[in-house]
């Protein structure tokens, strides 16, 4: 995964607010939902890759 | 409305839309089967992930420090205008040599503001007193203003979390004559006779401060300045330093902007700017004030820590090491100047070596700094540079 999709999954996980993930990783806010929509989806991709099957995930 | 982007229904769902957006979007779903099916996906791909996300072992440091830095950062961002406290001023972003005397203090602060050590006895364990000064070229790495705007407030932050005044200063003392101006201060104030008697003359009081260093937010604050290449030594962890300014005298002779006459540094602008004296003006003024005094512990490494100051100043690490090899740091002060906007001569005044930077860039500033008998003096003011050595001849005794 891009280290910057990794980060901001694990970020919004850790509880942080559309705002504050934008402070921490410098982006503009309207930008948030997009990174993180694109990020899952490739979290998902990874993690098919990875195991096979999608079913655990 | 068009059909809403992945991005803005991964909002949606996560309920960070904001009030006018969230009707619209609500609104073009109910009458969208296409954009249902496309949420219920991303829906359901969410909660896959955060399923799988929440099964982790707890993300530990990394997570913690980021919230850490968040929390800073709103709180920052809460004070957009940092209280400016004398405290604050010296700390201005772009204080400048031309600042004189009020820079030099500056300057010791925060070179010593990343002191090493554990443990602070009560007793006095190193004393540091200025009797030389040296100015060094730098050369600050172009950053954009934001990020500049920003490192100020995070250090501006931590000096009001972790600086404790013992003595403040207060409002600086209007005095009618020199002569009773030296005897508040406790020091003969000299008056540049050329110029006759000063329009102002203000005494600022005695100011003393401690600070207990953290290495974390500090390594926090140099990476914010695009610098997490420099590594401030562990042991300053914990160290406490004391930092006390004796009194400091200002005069300052002809049309002198008032903040000049009131404040000595240039007072800050919301933009990060400094309100600067308007480009017509005739204004001198002088700062005189004894040595401060730092008590630091005695593992301190100055010259280590120098090293880091320097770097940040612009420095190279190369550049950095071998200029902190000659230096005597226990009673020398660097004043670094940005070598793209100024140059700096010795010049013998007073009967002393001092330096005299000057600023063509900034309307012909001059600065003429040097130490004599103990007291500090810098000689401010816009022109030929030159003039600051005629002025300074003229000083009484």
């Amino acid at each position: 995964m891009k280290p910057a999709h990794a980060q901001i999954l694990i970020l919004r996980a850790s509880g942080f607010s559309y705002k504050e993930l934008a402070d921490i990783i410098d982006a503009k806010l309207g930008g948030i939902g997009t990174m993180l929509n694109r990020a899952q989806t490739e979290f998902r991709k990874s993690y098919v890759e990875l195991h096979g099957k999608e079913e655990e995930l | 409305m068009n059909c809403p982007s992945d991005g803005t229904l991964q909002a949606r769902l996560d309920g960070e839309l904001g009030a006018a957006e969230l009707k619209e979007v609500n609104e073009h779903l109910a009458s969208c089967s296409s954009c249902r099916g496309r949420l219920e996906q991303i829906q359901g791909q969410t909660e896959r992930v955060q399923n799988a996300l929440s099964g982790l072992a707890p993300v530990g440091e990394t997570v913690d420090a980021a919230r850490a830095l968040v929390r800073f950062r709103a709180a920052l961002d809460d004070q957009l205008e940092p209280k400016r406290t004398w405290m604050g001023k010296l700390f201005a972003p772009r204080l400048r040599p031309a600042w004189g005397a009020l820079a030099l203090v500056c300057a010791v602060a925060v070179l010593l503001s990343v002191a090493p050590a554990r443990t602070f006895a009560e007793k006095i364990l190193a004393m540091l007193r200025v009797k030389r000064i040296t100015v060094v070229s730098v050369y600050p790495p172009r950053t954009e203003a934001r990020t500049d705007q920003r490192t100020a407030k995070m250090l501006s932050q931590l000096i009001s979390d972790n600086v404790v005044v013992t003595m403040d200063a207060g409002k600086p003392q209007p005095q009618p004559s020199a002569v009773a101006a030296s005897k508040l201060a406790g020091f003969d104030v000299r008056t540049i006779g050329q110029l006759g008697t000063p329009q102002k003359i203000l005494v600022n009081g005695e100011a003393a401060f401690q600070m207990t260093l953290n290495r974390d937010r500090m390594q926090a604050i140099l990476q914010e300045a695009g610098r997490s290449d420099i590594q401030l030594p562990a042991a300053i962890d914990g160290a406490l330093v004391a930092v006390h300014i004796p009194r400091t005298v200002f005069t300052a002779y002809g049309n002198c902007p008032e903040h000049v006459a009131h404040h000595g540094p240039p007072s800050q602008r919301p933009d990060g700017g400094l309100n600067e004296p308007t480009a017509d003006n005739n204004c001198v003024f002088m700062v005189q004030a004894p040595s401060p005094t730092v008590s630091v512990p005695p593992n301190l490494n100055i010259s280590q820590v120098a090293e880091a100051a320097l770097e940040l100043a612009g420095m190279s690490p190369a550049e950095a090491h071998s200029f902190c090899q000659t230096v005597d740091w226990s009673s020398t002060l660097v004043v670094p100047v940005p070598g793209n906007i100024s140059s700096y001569q010795t010049v013998s005044v007073d009967g002393v070596t001092g330096t005299l930077i000057s600023m063509p860039s900034d309307r012909n500033r001059y600065s003429l700094l040097w130490v004599k008998g103990g007291i500090i003096y810098s000689l401010n003011g816009h022109g030929d540079p030159n003039q600051a050595l005629n002025l300074a001849a003229s000083l009484s005794d």
